[in-house]
């Protein structure tokens, strides 16, 4: 037994070096924005190439400005009937329409036209995109062609106005997610954070078994300034929708990408940001801007009401008076950090 | 077969010099692994999927300017003891450069017309990810 203490030794001492290995981060450009997975339990190498591909997968269907994706394909048959496409775009949109029927279309994902005529359309474009400020007769021209959702029969979907146009901008980057965690798990990662253009899912918890941490960004701060940093559980993603995100500047007042869909003007709902963190990464993603379009009363009504996917979910709620709404579900581990800079916060309970 | 340690009772000088041998090794297998995030913050420049850079935020002792090569939009960089932000920029969007300074672990900067990524990893870290 003597002998062999030393050998025990040695393997519980490498193995505890082996325990705690550095975590991998990777970044790639996917959807026009930047992904970057991080692995915490193995080399993740192979996992990552899988959902890299997963990710480039998913943009050649649902990218607006490839000519050959499903999105441009049906956008380039509205009005004539309905084109073929791939089980994952039809099971998408599917998710995209129950969202805005739910939301009373404070989420649209045909709201393409008018989100054009703004310059926030087509996500290719953002960097070269020409930003203005659109007449209103030019609105009340596109309005009609919103509001009508695709119609989808197994694998196929039709838009059934000439001039109409899908964007799943809004939905897309979070039901990636689900396929990344997909990639990543049968490679045997099963701790790992993602981060899709700003909406992060927590693969599993780290590998001390406590839950990954998060920063929330203060809308009217810069780089490092934050609002809170909060734990995210395993399996849930989290989504920030702000108007702060994209904007541009015409005649001294700001207008901001999240497009009320009922006037087809920037949201003026009093939010300054939204944070929802959810179990289906797509739903949390649309949700957060159907939130922001609806405002804080609202978005509060429907989560105390305990019906509905918004009352599944939990919320960060920013107001333009700096009033920080944050539901019950994530008091643990939430550590405030914007009260210096004039914010107050408050626990939503029910 | 039976070898002569299995006939004594106690450990000999031997026995201890081996374990102390091994001891020893551990201890420096240990010291070559130990985790590099304690103390050391380092920026990872990526350019279009490949690593450009990597520059040691920690050990800087004054400012250093960077112009990274091959970027689209010509970019420079500026970074100081355990901080880093991009200086300039001719990208037409200049994200970029509102970021501001990064300074914490896990903090990012993205110039999504020069698909450049700036990562600061290292540190203690206080979180994983940031959301908005």
């Amino acid at each position: 037994m003597k002998r062999i203490f030393p050998l025990l030794l040695t393997v519980a001492l490498l193995s505890g070096c082996a325990s705690a290995p550095e975590p991998v981060l990777q970044s790639f450009f996917a959807m026009d924005t930047t992904m970057s997975v991080t692995a915490y339990d193995r080399d993740p190498t192979e996992a990552l190439v899988a959902a890299q591909q997963a990710v480039n997968r998913l943009d050649a269907l649902w990218s607006r400005t490839r000519a050959d994706s499903d999105v441009a394909k049906l956008n380039a048959a509205a009005g004539s009937g309905p084109v073929a496409v791939d089980p994952d775009t039809a099971a998408l949109l599917e998710k995209a329409n129950a969202a805005a029927l739910e939301s009373g279309m404070a989420f649209d994902p045909v709201l393409a036209p008018v989100m054009d005529a703004w310059g926030f359309g087509a996500t290719e474009s953002e960097t070269t995109a020409v930003h203005r400020v659109p007449e209103q007769a030019e609105l009340d021209a596109l309005l009609p062609l919103t509001r009508d959702l695709p119609v989808v029969e197994g694998d196929t979907a039709a838009l059934s106005l000439a001039g109409q146009a899908v964007d799943l901008g809004a939905i897309a980057k979070g039901a990636a997610a689900d396929y990344v965690v997909a990639a990543l798990t049968e490679h045997g990662v099963d701790s790992a954070i993602i981060a899709l253009g700003g909406n992060i899912t927590a693969l599993g918890t780290k590998p001390d078994g406590s839950p990954f941490r998060v920063y929330v960004r203060d809308p009217q701060g810069e780089g490092e300034d934050f609002l809170c940093l909060m734990s995210l559980r395993a399996g849930r993603t989290c989504s920030t929708s702000g108007g702060y995100e994209r904007y541009f500047e015409a005649d001294g007042q700001i207008y901001h990408h999240i497009i009320d869909p009922a006037d087809g003007y920037p949201a003026r709902s009093g939010l300054l940001s939204v944070t929802v963190v959810a179990e289906d990464p797509a739903l949390a993603d649309a949700w957060s801007t159907a939130l922001y379009v609806l405002g804080a009363e609202e978005a509060i009504a429907r989560w105390k009401s305990g019906e509905g996917t918004v009352a599944g979910m939990d919320l960060i709620l920013v107001t333009e008076e700096g009033h920080v709404y944050i539901t019950q579900g994530l008091e643990k581990g939430l550590e405030t950090l914007g009260e210096g800079a004039g914010y107050t916060y408050e626990i939503l309970r029910r | 077969m039976r070898s002569s340690a299995a006939d004594r009772t106690r450990p000999t000088l031997l026995d201890g010099l081996v374990a102390a041998a091994v001891l020893a090794a551990a201890a420096a297998i240990l010291f070559a692994f130990r985790p590099t995030s304690g103390n050391f913050l380092t920026a990872r420049i990526v350019l279009d999927n490949e690593l450009v850079a990597e520059v040691s935020l920690s050990d800087l002792t004054g400012p250093v300017t960077i112009e990274v090569p091959g970027a689209k939009y010509p970019i420079t960089l500026e970074a100081e003891a355990g901080r880093i932000r991009v200086l300039h920029s001719d990208c037409p969007s200049q994200d970029c450069v509102h970021t501001g300074w990064v300074s914490r672990s896990g903090g990012q900067i993205i110039c999504l017309p020069n698909r450049l990524v700036i990562t600061v990893t290292g540190g203690t870290a206080e979180a994983d990810a940031v959301t908005g």
